[in-house]
């Protein structure tokens, strides 16, 4: 009977144990997810700076790419390459546009 | 039993957000989200306030407002530059990435992946929208998560290059070190596209869209589809795991060629094909913030009797008009909260249930702006829908029927409460 008793304490003893390892792998997971590195969330990329360099962009391109390449500029690497690519195309189409229409 | 389902869905979120790929494409649209919201605001420029067209609600119809008509070349001509160019963008943006992520930052690496695009598609009609607008959005990602792993691998080899005397300039040695694993790279893309086209009879894109992207899109974009998605989202936060951050480098490519397809149809004057788009995603599920938190806040200030839940709400009110509720997931909290998680997770399905419904039955336009994802309800929807009322009014809805699901729970936290005060 005692031995039946002894083998429920240590099978609880056992769960106990098992759980706490448990928690303590959840723990270092989310430790391993909030470490994890991000390249800059949506907010970053609509503050007021920038906001206003994507209108200088399209309205005033020449400004908005000086100042997408200034030091200043929040801008990173890609996203300054594709915006160029960008306004290049916007620039030739709208001559196209006022040109030949 | 609940860390065991915890540690279930902490080892999903860790796989999927630290999973390379996952990870590039989602910073790629990230990054893509701006010069999208950019064209889409252009786009609803030039169709109500510069559309001259007769018949058109547009501003410029209004009696001495045409001058506003010469104006509309300037938004067409940006809406070209930034919708039109969808592919070739992200193809370069994803590249970058992913070569970041492999601990390359070259510029050869988006111009290779770019080369490598325009090697696979067919050009005899030249570069048309169909190579650089959001239809080849799918096949230019693919082929630029594969041409990037290729000329890492090869750069990392080491045995690819060309080395230079000392004498040589630095950036001229550079070019000659990374020309053999370009090369190499954009003829073994070329060639695999001859070859799969000689013995299939069908060329990559094509088979990439008929095999991969059109039966992801049709699960994606089908109404259960999207209330999987939703469920998804909402679980994970409930777990305290950003949901969207964690899901969307996997809806985000087909929601938004969903959208592309209704933008143009909007700017060539056509019906919107798709009901379930980028735009519909942030319409209607990120509604004041995942959980649709604003009928939350509504339910408290009409019910709680809780000092702390009202406290939390008035701090969280300014954030969830702009549709940001971190400071209520993770002030009441909603993470790990039994009471609260069962509407975090109802509200939204029945928010995009609703959603779907008010579209098909026409109430609510089919959506063709994707407007900033931070702008308040009602105006989100009015500039969705290209300057509808009801799809404003659809929001209202929306937030009121979420008010209602959460009422129950906040009257049951009010009960809890008073019994902990009485014990």
């Amino acid at each position: 009977m005692s031995s039946k008793i002894n083998k429920k304490k240590k099978s609880r003893e056992e769960k106990e144990v098992a759980k706490a390892e448990l928690r303590e792998r959840n723990r270092q997971m989310s430790d391993q997810l909030a470490a994890m590195p991000r390249t800059g969330s949506m907010l970053e990329r609509f503050t007021k700076w920038r906001m206003i360099s994507y209108v200088s962009l399209i309205l005033l391109p020449p400004y908005g790419l000086y100042r997408m390449w200034s030091k200043e500029s929040t801008f990173v690497l890609p996203e300054k390459v594709v915006w160029t690519f960008i306004v290049i195309v916007y620039v030739l189409q709208l001559l196209k546009l006022i040109l030949f229409s | 039993m609940k860390d065991k389902l915890m540690n279930g869905f902490l080892m999903f979120a860790t796989k999927i957000q630290g999973q390379r790929h996952i990870n590039a494409i989602k910073n790629g649209f990230t990054n893509l989200m701006p010069i999208i919201i950019v064209g889409s605001v252009c786009t609803l420029i030039s169709n109500v306030v510069c559309n001259t067209t007769e018949g058109y609600v547009s501003l410029a119809n209004l009696p001495g407002m045409a001058w506003l008509g010469s104006l509309k070349p300037i938004f067409d001509a940006a809406n070209y530059g930034t919708m039109n160019m969808m592919a070739i963008c992200i193809c370069v943006l994803v590249a970058m990435e992913l070569g970041v992520s492999l601990g390359q930052n070259d510029w050869a690496i988006p111009v290779t992946a770019l080369a490598c695009y325009i090697s696979v598609v067919d050009t005899s009609n030249g570069l048309g929208t169909d190579i650089t607008a959001a239809a080849g959005l799918f096949v230019a990602l693919m082929v630029a998560l594969v041409a990037t792993e290729i000329y890492c691998k090869l750069v990392a080899s080491n045995k690819l290059n060309i080395r230079m005397p000392e004498s040589v300039p630095s950036n001229v040695a550079k070019s000659f070190s990374i020309l053999l694993p370009a090369a190499i790279t954009i003829f073994a893309v070329s060639t695999f596209g001859f070859a799969f086209k000689a013995i299939t009879g069908m060329s990559v894109p094509q088979a990439i869209i008929i095999f991969i992207q059109t039966p992801l899109s049709g699960i994606m974009t089908h109404p259960l589809g999207i209330l999987v998605i939703a469920f998804m989202c909402s679980l994970l936060w409930v777990f305290g795991i950003h949901g969207p951050n964690t899901l969307n480098g996997i809806y985000e490519p087909i929601f938004l060629a969903a959208y592309a397809e209704n933008e143009a149809a909007y700017a060539a004057g056509l019906a919107a094909p798709n009901i379930v788009c980028s735009p519909f995603w942030s319409t209607f599920f990120s509604l004041t913030g995942s959980g649709i938190t604003g009928g939350l806040l509504i339910a408290i200030f009409l019910f709680s009797k809780r000092d702390d839940f009202r406290a939390i709400a008035k701090l969280a009110l300014p954030c969830g008009i702009f549709n940001i509720n971190e400071p209520l997931i993770f002030g009441l909290p909603i993470v790990m909260n039994p009471m609260l998680m069962i509407p975090f997770m109802l509200a939204p399905l029945a928010s995009v249930g609703i959603g779907y419904v008010l579209t098909v039955i026409g109430f609510c336009p089919r959506l063709v702006v994707n407007a900033p994802w931070t702008t308040p309800p009602f105006l989100c929807g009015f500039l969705a829908g290209g300057g509808s009322i009801t799809a404003g009014l659809s929001q209202i809805i929306v937030i009121l029927v979420a008010a209602v699901i959460y009422t129950p729970f906040v009257l049951m936290l009010n009960k809890q409460e008073m019994t902990a005060d009485e014990s």
